[in-house]
């Protein structure tokens, strides 16, 4: 193994101890733990041995191991930037809301409420 | 005193406001004189806006922080439609508009042909002073709503429109931000709401045309209608 190979597979044996630990603790393997653990494994798996990957990548046509990385990156890239997205427009909306029901609550008329008299 | 011919039906005017601490009065003393229900949304403005509407005849709102046009128009017309309005009409507070065109821009509503009205400044001469760039930017926006949300309309983005209450209770304003008036056309067409186009004047001042929006502001208002329609 390379110097990259051990830096890397401490770095992700570390992550899925963690991951581990984590769901030992709580007694429940929900979807996203078992998908982060096997994103993990993976990762071990390639990184110990990139022969697979290569091989993986003819198997389907694509040809380089690296091509297959890439795709996978930029699909992974664009679906979490909508995600993201989408989280950020649903929060904007809580946030529109709960300024709205102040304003509207708040409302304010000289001749039928204490505008002149507030402080 | 506004005048019984003009305050008959229960017309509430929304006039959405942000850093207009120098116009606003002005803009609200032309229409209090005519319309007795005028609601003014100070959009979380960081200057005087809000004060000086402390002594005029008018509901004054403020969002706490700057949300944008959009969602300022929202929350008057949720506020006028709780307090019983019959129309809400929508105008600018930088003084494009004229207030004697609002009385017209109601007529289709009132006599029942269309739930909504829309003013445009493309009807006849009704632009004064208009920038040809400005002109231009304005065609390819009405381009752009024909083909986005195939509606056949002159003038997309003009301020001052009359929503009856059942239209100003269906429609959504979602888009905070500029994009709300392409959002408003989308959800007409949407809805199946009736509408009719108004010939409506629209002042060019130089101080309307350093505060409003950019030419440039154009790409990114199209972008931001498209996004919020691809990410709900």
């Amino acid at each position: 193994m390379n110097l990259f190979q051990w830096v890397a597979i401490l770095f992700v044996s570390v992550s899925l101890l963690v991951e581990l630990v984590r769901a030992i603790h709580s007694r429940r393997l929900s979807w996203t733990k078992s998908f982060r653990i096997l994103i993990w494994l993976v990762a071990a798996i390639t990184i110990l041995n990139p022969e697979l990957v290569t091989r993986f990548a003819r198997t389907i046509g694509i040809g380089r191991g690296a091509d297959i990385l890439i795709y996978v990156v930029t699909l992974t890239f664009i679906a979490t930037t909508f995600y993201f997205y989408s989280r950020y427009m649903r929060l904007q909306r809580q946030i529109t809301d709960l300024t709205r029901y102040l304003a509207i609550h708040e409302a304010k008329h000289p001749e039928t409420s204490s505008a002149d008299r507030d402080p | 005193m506004p005048s019984e011919a003009t305050s008959r039906p229960n017309i509430w005017i929304v006039v959405p406001a942000y850093n207009e601490a120098a116009r606003i009065g002005r803009t609200v003393q032309g229409l209090v004189n005519h319309f007795p229900n005028v609601v003014v949304i100070d959009d979380g403005s960081q200057d005087a806006t809000f004060d000086s509407l402390k002594h005029l005849p008018v509901w004054a709102l403020r969002h706490p922080i700057n949300l944008g046009q959009g969602a300022a128009l929202q929350t008057g017309i949720d506020f006028a439609v709780r307090q019983g309005a019959e129309v809400v009409v929508t105008f600018d507070a930088d003084g494009q508009h004229d207030v004697h065109d609002i009385q017209r821009l109601v007529e289709p509503i009132t006599s029942g042909r269309a739930e909504v009205a829309l003013g445009s400044r493309f009807l006849g001469s009704e632009a004064v002073n208009m920038p040809t760039s400005r002109r231009v930017i304005l065609k390819l926006g009405v381009l752009f709503t024909r083909v986005c949300s195939r509606i056949n309309v002159t003038d997309t983005h003009n301020g001052l429109r009359a929503l009856s209450r059942k239209a100003a209770t269906k429609i959504r304003i979602h888009q905070n931000r500029m994009a709300h008036a392409s959002e408003i056309l989308d959800q007409i067409q949407y809805l199946g709401l009736k509408f009719e186009e108004v010939p409506v004047t629209v002042h060019y001042t130089n101080a309307v045309l350093e505060k409003g929006q950019q030419n440039s502001a154009a790409v990114k208002v199209a972008a931001q209608f498209l996004l919020g329609r691809m990410v709900r």
